[in-house]
């Protein structure tokens, strides 16, 4: 991806057959991953899932309201999130929290502002507070895992959870005003 | 945020806030060669199916769909027919794309490529998943979809689960682990059903 990409998602909801193709080349890379990181084994389903479910949303997005892979993301999340759902596949194992560095190299990073924003708020945060955090949104736990996992109260992981997103948020909120 | 007027459409700031620290801590993959043919075959069944006004999440309440045995020697009126019957549109099949095949009540299905058993099928049995995915295989045939089961509409891609198996059915068998994709076509008159694999073949057991 570079970084002055024009959004895909409008063409494609007009049938523009060449913006569909090099939609799949541009963002098959970040669904992959999204779905290896949520589905597993499933990924290549998941991708494909995903892929149908943002063609059926593409007239819906907005490019005022945010950018196109931050859109992407949310659709992937929460279709990987209704997947396993369905499938009510919880992980057996107790959950391990492991740490996971933010990516300071890569395209996504690179070229996506929100991931930029997330990870400065991030990078700001008590660590304790990235770990339930990543947990959270990364491993899809809930927050009774988290705090059984990090011998944290409930209540702390809730408020942990909630005060982490509203500072992103936040701070995404204050750049997109500021970006208009 | 609000993407759109659409429940369907919609997230919220959470989500997105959630979407970004995702793609803080993301590690960008390549996408497998064979897996963007195969998003490429959606996406061309999707157009397909834009192109015509169809949506294509819609679908029928009830098909019947009657599956065909391919002969082993065409010259063999050998026909048989198994009946797939879904109560409460727990499955239906649907076309897009101007398909003829969907009639409402009856839609065959024959070939070799489609009903040939193999040694190296595993069972699927009622709580067995799979994945359905549109493809265009030529000019005259135009991409279906399967619908159905217990959890709701299910459209191309979509997992799917056999709560009910059609009478007369045992089970049905896929090669390869369930979590194979199968590709199902209109080919003319004709329902293909095929595993995407070193042979592409899925076979119905007949009790």
């Amino acid at each position: 991806m570079t970084q002055e990409q024009k959004p895909l998602l409008p063409r494609i909801a007009l049938g523009d057959e060449l913006a569909t193709r090099t939609f799949i080349k541009r963002y098959g890379g970040l669904v992959m991953s999204l779905a290896r990181r949520h589905s597993g084994e499933d990924a290549e389903d998941a991708v494909q899932d995903i892929f149908l479910e943002l063609w059926r949303l593409a007239a819906r997005y907005d490019e005022t309201q945010g950018s196109e892979v931050t859109f992407i993301a949310m659709v992937a999340r929460r279709r990987l999130i209704d997947r396993r759902r369905a499938k009510q596949r919880r992980p057996t194992e107790p959950l391990e929290p492991h740490e996971e560095s933010l990516t300071s190299s890569g395209s996504v990073y690179e070229t996506s502002h929100d991931a930029k924003q997330a990870a400065r708020v991030m990078e700001q945060l008590p660590q304790i507070q990235q770990q339930v955090i990543r947990l959270s949104v990364l491993e899809d736990a809930s927050h009774g895992e988290i705090a059984e996992a990090l011998s944290l109260p409930l209540g702390t992981v809730k408020s942990y959870i909630r005060r982490g997103l509203d500072l992103v948020r936040a701070a995404m909120s204050h750049d997109s005003k500021g970006a208009s | 945020m609000k993407q759109s007027d659409s429940a369907e459409a919609e997230f919220t700031d959470d989500e997105r806030a959630e979407a970004a620290v995702e793609l803080a801590y993301l590690k960008e993959e390549r996408l497998p060669q064979a897996l963007e043919a195969r998003l490429w075959g959606d996406a061309q069944a999707f157009l397909g199916a834009q192109k015509n006004g169809r949506n294509i999440a819609s679908t029928t309440a009830s098909t019947t769909l009657m599956i065909e045995d391919a002969p082993a020697q065409p010259s063999r009126k050998s026909t048989r027919w198994a009946t797939y019957s879904w109560a409460m549109a727990a499955a239906a099949l649907f076309a897009i794309g101007g398909s003829r095949l969907l009639s409402g009540n009856g839609i065959r299905a024959s070939g070799s490529q489609a009903l040939t058993p193999s040694a190296t099928f595993s069972t699927i049995d009622r709580s067995s998943t799979f994945t359905l995915t549109n493809e265009i295989l030529g000019t005259n045939d135009a991409p279906i979809c399967l619908a159905g089961c217990d959890i709701g509409l299910i459209e191309a891609g979509q997992f799917v689960k056999l709560a009910q198996l059609p009478p007369g059915v045992k089970s049905v068998k896929v090669e390869a682990s369930v979590a194979s994709t199968l590709q199902m076509h209109s080919n003319k008159q004709h329902l293909v059903i095929r595993a995407t694999g070193s042979t592409s073949d899925i076979a119905l057991e007949r009790r």
